[in-house]
């Protein structure tokens, strides 16, 4: 069973990634993860074929009278650190709505941020992505990076 | 007239000695006007010869005499302003010659004038401070005024007592300036004064905006307490030239200091002088001696007092570059500099310095045991070290637990990527955090985050059951000083990213209170219990407010507020305990509070847990503005299909869209961001650059002494700060919305429309024009609602209203006693917004109340309040009453007795004591915060009825 884990707390680009996982035919399952802890809870857990990456995403799932969580706009370069750290290899994808990437306090553009990622953190990714709402690009960037 | 006339004969004789040529242009430099004049005065200097240039200033001086155009070697005025226009500088081999001269000429008075500062360093050791100040007269009447003697004089107003008369001191003081603020002297005052943040002085000191040649002088001369050591050749001549529009004994002393680069035998009364003034100096151990029961760092902080002194610079050269930060722009940490220093140290392992007596090489006794019972010398010797061996070195974690324990401030002056180098020759986890720590604040690297939140983490779960404040606890018995670095990092963005440990954002709020707690335990000061509790309160009241509204520009004020209790406010409260004595008339004259309300207008902007740039990124960047202002306006077309169909119109209508989206992304892509070097065109400048952002930081700097003097408290300045941080950005905010509104014609694009609209064929002719004013419209009602998103939200400072304060104190109490539910519901119109400070304690006011009326009401009793705003006397305050039911079988009389306050009752120990403590915890509130009253206290009818009220400032 190949599962996907999606992380990304923006609903409505989620449910567009989700489909359009779902939609090919080589992966099974997609396992949601909106916030910072969750995504860690579920590499902990498991292995998957794939991991999408929002960058922009909370520290903690928002819950009714739970309290704000912090915002990280650079709280998908901690899951990448936490399976490098992990020893894991599963492909990363970063899928953001940003054109560039903060990475230590300086931008880079898309193009650049894969490279920047390697150097810096010694994470390996397979593309980073912009996604447009109403927009079908980012599904061809991914194919590509999948292929 | 015979004087005149003699003046004016030995003139004529001066002015022969140039060619004629020079003799021509210097009388142009001094009689032309001052620009043209200076222009040729740099030409002059540039072309001719030592010789003949001591000679042009010797002229130009005596035909300038009325109004100078070069400085005075001797003069007559302090020089603490920028009174001279900056002449270009000189290569240092010239400037060094033509000093050379200049002491050659007046050999006589400096040495005369180094004789008379033996005497008066005499009178200084022997602490007899009257005649010291005699002594500091007769220099100043014999040989004008310098800021060497501007220090001595200070050094002596530190040291005597408030009644000693010292007229001569205090006179040289404030012609100076200091009673105008004037930066020279201020600066140097609170450098010698106790428990001073050197280091935090230094930076701002060394970080005076840089004016070019119109501040030159005020730069050079305010950094000689600081760091009077020249990056380079061109630095040190543009220092001797500071320093010589000050007075040449100061051009003397900054190129001895500097005498490294100065060839030994080549400038021969160079060479005689700088031994005179060594010669001047009482011995290290005499001065060292006066320090022994103060401290190192008054002694490094003092240590420019005696800057005559050889040893004295030796010194500070080890310390002025190894105890800053390497990053400083103004020093390079090269071979030569550091194979100097290196003759000064005496311990070459690390392994050692904890506990070796003997850190440097000297004999002085007095400087020996300042520097072992203090902390600077260890901690520049331990930076030094880790320099020597480029990071390769290693030290047991033992030795680095001990060391933490020896020296200070490693955190803003170890270099980062070195540390790291030695953090993976170490073996041992506890070895690998402390570095970490150290290098946690100054590193962007998001690795290097990374890797002290796992190092932690790891050990935390390992080791102390998953317990931040169990890990504290453990390493403070080995090391206090890492247990309080650790609480200092472990912030709220911090514990946010610790997501093995912290595992909902209740657990971020709970955790960082239980660590303030545990440091209120660790060092005994209530005021970090202050901080847990108000923390608390402030999640509890969020708990039950409405969300945020989540489009409009926002900034986390109580997060903002954590990070300024955190980061200014010890520097704001000391500075403002300095400044109570400054009589300063505006705000201009406090740059020390500017510089702080800079760091905290760039925080609120640029950081990215709780500034404006959180909301940027996370709720315009991140889709809502383009989707709210692109694919709400282009759905019109859903509308007009048919009109659509027509392929020519599509094509007009695509190619709207396209110009239109390409619009909207420049927008996202280059304004949507704080200003930086990288988005030098986004929207929110974090800097307090323009006219308009001045004259609030102004307002702000007034209000915030206003403040202090009142209420002799920091917490007032910082709500001040949030208050007028937005008031800056309102700033920004508007520019913004001006911007949008000027771009509305290009969002529009009518030319395209109107081509719609031309090539719609007649019988979707009304059709083409519905789809027109629909999309105009949508865009124009969308600027509408956008314009509010960049507005100032109106609630802006920690507040909160009775109503919800009350509400959230019930929702508490009733976790402790289940049954517990009166009517909380908050009728509009009917309820008091109350800011700042002023809910923490109404909250635990009500808490008191409310807890009470659950724990001895009766079960399921009514429990009714009110709220009301009365003035009486001009004054406002918010009264509350709250009635509770008396329990089940208890008559009115007993419980007036319960609640009778004995005078015996103890109210400062109230907080220590559950049983029977509500009245007097109400009463400790009173008796600590001069606003709240207990009114009334009164049981009758079967029930209690509890009265507070607190006087409010604005209604």
């Amino acid at each position: 069973m190949k599962t996907v884990l999606i992380i990304e707390d923006d609903e409505f680009k989620a449910k567009s990634l989700r489909d359009y996982i779902l939609s090919r035919d080589e992966y099974d399952n997609v396992y949601m993860a909106s916030s910072l802890v969750e995504a860690v809870d579920s590499i902990k857990k498991s292995e998957y074929a794939l991991i999408l990456v929002d960058m922009a995403i909370p520290s903690h799932p928002v819950l009714m009278g739970g309290g704000s969580p912090i915002s990280l706009l650079t709280g998908g370069l901690e899951v990448l650190m936490e399976l490098s750290c992990m020893g894991r290899t599963e492909p990363c994808v970063v899928i953001t709505q940003y054109y560039d990437i903060e990475i230590s306090g300086e931008f880079y553009s898309l193009e650049e941020a894969k490279e920047e990622i390697f150097n810096q953190l010694g994470c390996s990714v397979l593309s980073c992505i912009e996604y447009k709402e109403g927009d079908d690009s980012w599904k061809l960037l991914l194919d590509k990076a999948l292929k | 007239l015979s004087q005149k006339k003699a003046v004016s004969g030995g003139l004529h004789q001066e002015l022969k000695k140039l060619k004629l040529p020079t003799r021509n242009k210097v009388r142009e430099i001094v009689y032309t006007d001052e620009i043209n004049g200076i222009g040729i005065l740099n030409k002059l200097r540039k072309n001719s010869t030592v010789g003949e240039l001591s000679q042009i200033n010797r002229v130009i001086r005596t035909l300038s005499i009325d109004d100078p155009i070069l400085p005075e070697f001797f003069p007559k005025h302090p020089q603490t302003k920028e009174n001279y226009k900056r002449l270009e500088a000189l290569p240092l081999d010239k400037k060094l010659r033509l000093l050379n001269d200049s002491v050659r000429i007046n050999i006589d008075q400096l040495m005369n004038f180094f004789v008379m500062t033996l005497q008066l360093n005499k009178k200084i050791q022997s602490l007899d401070f009257s005649e010291a100040d005699d002594a500091i007269g007769q220099i100043i009447e014999k040989h004008g005024y310098s800021h060497f003697l501007l220090r001595k004089s200070i050094l002596i107003k530190s040291l005597v007592a408030d009644e000693d008369v010292i007229d001569n001191v205090d006179n040289l003081i404030a012609a100076s300036g200091l009673s105008y603020n004037n930066h020279m002297v201020s600066s140097l005052v609170h450098c010698y004064q106790e428990d001073q943040d050197f280091l935090s002085i230094k930076r701002s000191i060394m970080s005076t905006n840089n004016r070019g040649k119109w501040n030159k002088y005020t730069r050079d001369m305010l950094r000689l307490a600081f760091h009077p050591h020249a990056i380079n050749e061109l630095d040190l001549s543009e220092m001797i030239q500071s320093n010589l529009q000050s007075s040449i004994v100061d051009a003397v002393i900054v190129a001895k200091i500097n005498k490294q680069n100065i060839s030994e035998g080549k400038y021969k009364h160079l060479d005689s002088i700088f031994a005179a003034v060594n010669d001047s100096s009482l011995t290290m151990n005499c001065i060292a001696e006066a320090y022994v029961n103060s401290s190192e760092d008054l002694f490094y902080q003092q240590s420019s007092a005696w800057y005559e002194n050889d040893d004295v610079i030796k010194y500070r050269v080890l310390n002025d570059h190894f105890y800053d930060s390497p990053e400083s722009e103004y020093f390079t940490l090269d071979d030569d500099l550091v194979d100097r220093i290196s003759d000064w140290i005496n311990v070459d392992n690390i392994e050692e310095l904890s506990s070796c007596q003997a850190m440097t090489a000297h004999h002085f006794l007095a400087l020996r045991d300042l520097e072992n019972s203090g902390y600077i010398t260890r901690s520049s010797i331990f930076n030094y070290l880790i320099h020597r061996s480029g990071g390769g070195t290693y030290v047991s974690e033992t030795e680095l637990l001990k060391l933490m324990g020896v020296t200070c401030d490693l955190a803003r002056t170890t270099n980062v990527d070195l540390m790291k180098a030695l953090a993976l020759n170490l073996d041992s986890d506890i070895s690998r955090i402390i570095i970490y720590l150290l290098v946690a604040k100054r590193s962007s690297a998001e690795l290097d985050g990374y890797k002290l939140r796992r190092l932690i983490q790891n050990n935390v779960i390992d080791n102390h059951e998953g317990k931040l404040t169990k890990f504290l606890s453990e390493i403070s018995d080995k090391s206090p000083a890492v247990a309080r670095y650790t609480y200092e990092v472990c912030n709220e963005e911090f514990l946010a990213r610790l997501s093995h440990l912290i595992k909902s954002s209740q657990d971020i709020t709970e955790t960082r209170a239980e660590l303030h707690h545990w440091m209120g335990e660790f060092t005994s000061e209530s005021s970090y219990h202050d901080r847990a509790r108000n923390l608390i309160i402030d999640h509890q009241i969020n708990l039950v407010k409405d969300e945020l509204d989540d489009n409009r520009i926002y900034v986390d004020a109580v997060r903002f507020t954590e990070w300024m209790e955190d980061e200014v406010a010890q520097e704001l409260s000391t500075i403002l305990l300095i400044l109570e004595h400054s009589d300063g008339e505006k705000a201009s004259d406090y740059p020390q509070l500017a510089t702080i309300l800079e760091r905290c207008y760039y925080e609120f902007c640029s950081n990215k847990f709780f500034g404006i740039a959180s909301y940027l990124g996370r709720r315009i960047r991140h889709g809502t503005f383009k989707g709210h202002l692109y694919s709400d306006v282009v759905s019109v077309e859903s509308k007009s299909a048919q009109l659509l169909e027509d392929p020519v119109i599509l094509g007009k209508w695509n190619q709207w869209k396209l110009k239109y989206e390409g619009l909207i992304d420049s927008i996202v892509r280059e304004k949507l961001h704080i200003e930086t070097s990288q988005k030098n065109q986004g929207f929110l400048s974090p800097y307090i650059r323009s006219t308009a952002k001045q004259e609030i930081a102004e307002a702000c700097v007034n209000n915030i002494l206003i403040d202090f003097k009142e209420n002799r408290h920091v917490y007032g300045s910082i709500q001040v700060i949030v208050e007028y941080c937005w008031r800056m950005a309102e700033v920004d905010l508007r520019r913004v919305n001006s911007y949008f509104k000027g771009q509305k014609l290009s969002f529009m694009n009518a030319p395209l429309i109107s081509e719609i609209k031309e090539n719609a064929s007649p019988e979707y002719e009304q059709l083409a024009k519905d789809f027109a004013r629909d999309l105009q419209r949508r865009i124009n009602e969308k600027l509408i609602t956008m314009y509010g998103w960049f507005k100032r939200p109106q609630s802006v400072a920690p507040k909160a209203s009775i109503g919800l304060l009350y509400k959230a104190v019930v929702a508490e109490v009733s976790q402790t006693f289940r049954g517990f539910k009166p009517d909380t519901s908050i009728e509009d119109g009917d309820d008091v917004e109350i800011e700042g400070g002023a809910y923490h304690v109404l909250y635990d006011a009500f808490y008191v109340i409310v807890y009470n009326a659950a724990k001895h009401g009766k079960t399921n009793g009514v429990v009714s309040r009110s709220f009301d705003v009365v003035k009486s006397d001009e004054q406002m305050a918010i009264v509350i009453s709250i009635t509770s039911e008396n329990k089940e079988g208890q008559d009115d009389n007993s419980v007036r007795k319960k609640l009778m306050l004995s005078t015996a009752a103890d109210i400062d120990n109230a907080q220590l004591n559950e049983d029977r403590s509500g009245m007097r915890k109400l009463h400790h509130l009173q008796k600590y915060d001069k606003h709240f009253n207990v009114d009334e206290t009164m049981c009758s009818e079967g029930k209690v009825t509890v009265t507070v009220s607190y006087k409010l400032v604005h209604a």
